[in-house]
């Protein structure tokens, strides 16, 4: 039976022991950790700290060494984002250090997709995200890219302020036909029908589909602003999102 | 190096990738699901030293020090009004957008394709 003193990163081994409780998550992250080789632990350990600039620079140098993409996805990205689950779920830390981590897991991601592609495992559909001009929210939405992400889409995060004809920029350069507006406030949440209507403007429209979503939005609000669907939170949102690409054949 | 990195895909490859993003998808939504639960009573944009990282204002906000700013929210109320400018605004919310719609309706019928550039931008704020 493998040991804590097996696995040769301090920080893991810090991990394990500092925030992991219950005895069937610290065996099987001891055996995971201990037979994963320390160049996959440095990931692991990298993305739980939230630094996407080691990741990205750690995965790059693991496939140019040779490693298999799926060593790096179970033994550094997966393993690294379950420690970060378990720590989340028991409360020692909270969203924003999960979208910090799970950014660095997208910057290892982005080296793997192009194999997984090649795999025969293509992406359903690209999103184009962003919160309505106006506001500055961005967690529900992050939250949103986080699941769509891990859905299996590519996400074109336009962040916050986003006006009517970044939207439109975005989705002419990314050939994208999902688009997921988010708004907080009641004053900014009109700026979602600005957006559907700068689109109708351009001859668009038809060739789009709007999600909508944000706390005081409503499936009724949704409706009037000319959205072709809301998601009440970011799990609802990957199912819109899948819906909404089989109907416009993403 | 395996199939797939070589470009020559298998299937089995792609079953293997498949099961690893599902694993991904998995984890995710475990803590998505933890999350719509724990904003309720705490803001997800507290961060674990209980510091705001909102790129807004919000009454909650307290000095910290420097250009850091706590969380001051104590957890026993709903807090996603304090990020409201204009609380009362929400009624005209609907009005606001009839507006948007009809005046959009009235430029295409007349034949413009749209109102150019809007708005300040991302650098100006809200």
């Amino acid at each position: 039976m493998a040991q804590l003193s097996d696995i040769a990163n301090e920080i893991i081994r810090a991990e394990i022991e500092e925030f992991l409780d219950r005895p069937e998550e610290i065996e099987r992250n001891i055996e995971l950790f201990s037979r994963a080789s320390p160049a996959m632990q440095d990931i692991a350990a990298a993305l739980i700290e939230g630094d996407n600039i080691a990741v990205d620079q750690l995965t790059v140098q693991a496939l140019a060494e040779g490693v298999e993409a799926l060593e790096i996805m179970d033994d550094g990205l997966i393993a690294g984002m379950g420690i970060v689950g378990i720590k989340f779920r028991e409360g020692f830390v909270f969203v924003p250090e999960v979208l910090v981590s799970a950014r660095a897991m997208k910057a290892g991601m982005a080296h793997i997709e192009p194999i997984l592609a090649a795999s025969g495992v293509e992406p359903i559909g690209t999103v184009i995200m962003g919160t309505v001009q106006g506001d500055l929210h961005d967690i529900g939405k992050n939250l949103c890219i986080m699941m769509l992400r891990g859905g299996g889409f590519t996400v074109i995060d336009l962040g916050v302020n986003t006006s009517p004809d970044e939207f439109l920029e975005a989705v002419r350069e990314n050939k994208a036909n999902l688009i997921g507006m988010s708004a907080l406030l009641t004053t900014t949440m009109p700026n979602m029908a600005k957006t559907v209507e700068r689109f109708k403007d351009a001859g668009l429209r038809e060739d789009v589909r709007f999600m909508v979503g944000g706390a005081p939005v409503t499936p009724e609000f949704g409706e009037e602003v000319g959205a072709d669907g809301y998601g009440k939170d970011a799990l609802a949102c990957v199912e819109l999102a899948k819906k909404l690409a089989v109907e416009v054949g993403a | 190096m395996t199939d797939a990195q070589s470009g020559s895909a298998s299937g089995a490859d792609r079953r293997a990738f498949q099961e690893r993003l599902d694993r991904i998808a998995a984890i995710f939504t475990d803590i998505v699901a933890r999350a719509e639960v724990s904003s309720r009573t705490r803001c997800p944009y507290r961060n674990r030293h209980d510091l705001c990282t909102a790129l807004f204002r919000c009454r909650n906000q307290l000095s910290a020090g420097g250009a850091r700013l706590a969380c001051g929210h104590d957890g026993t109320f709903d807090y996603r009004s304090a990020w409201e400018s204009r609380p009362r605004a929400g009624a005209r919310a609907k009005e606001k957008i009839a507006a948007i719609k009809d005046e959009a309706e009235a430029r295409r019928r007349n034949g413009s394709r749209g109102p150019g550039k809007q708005g300040p931008g991302k650098a100006a704020g809200p």
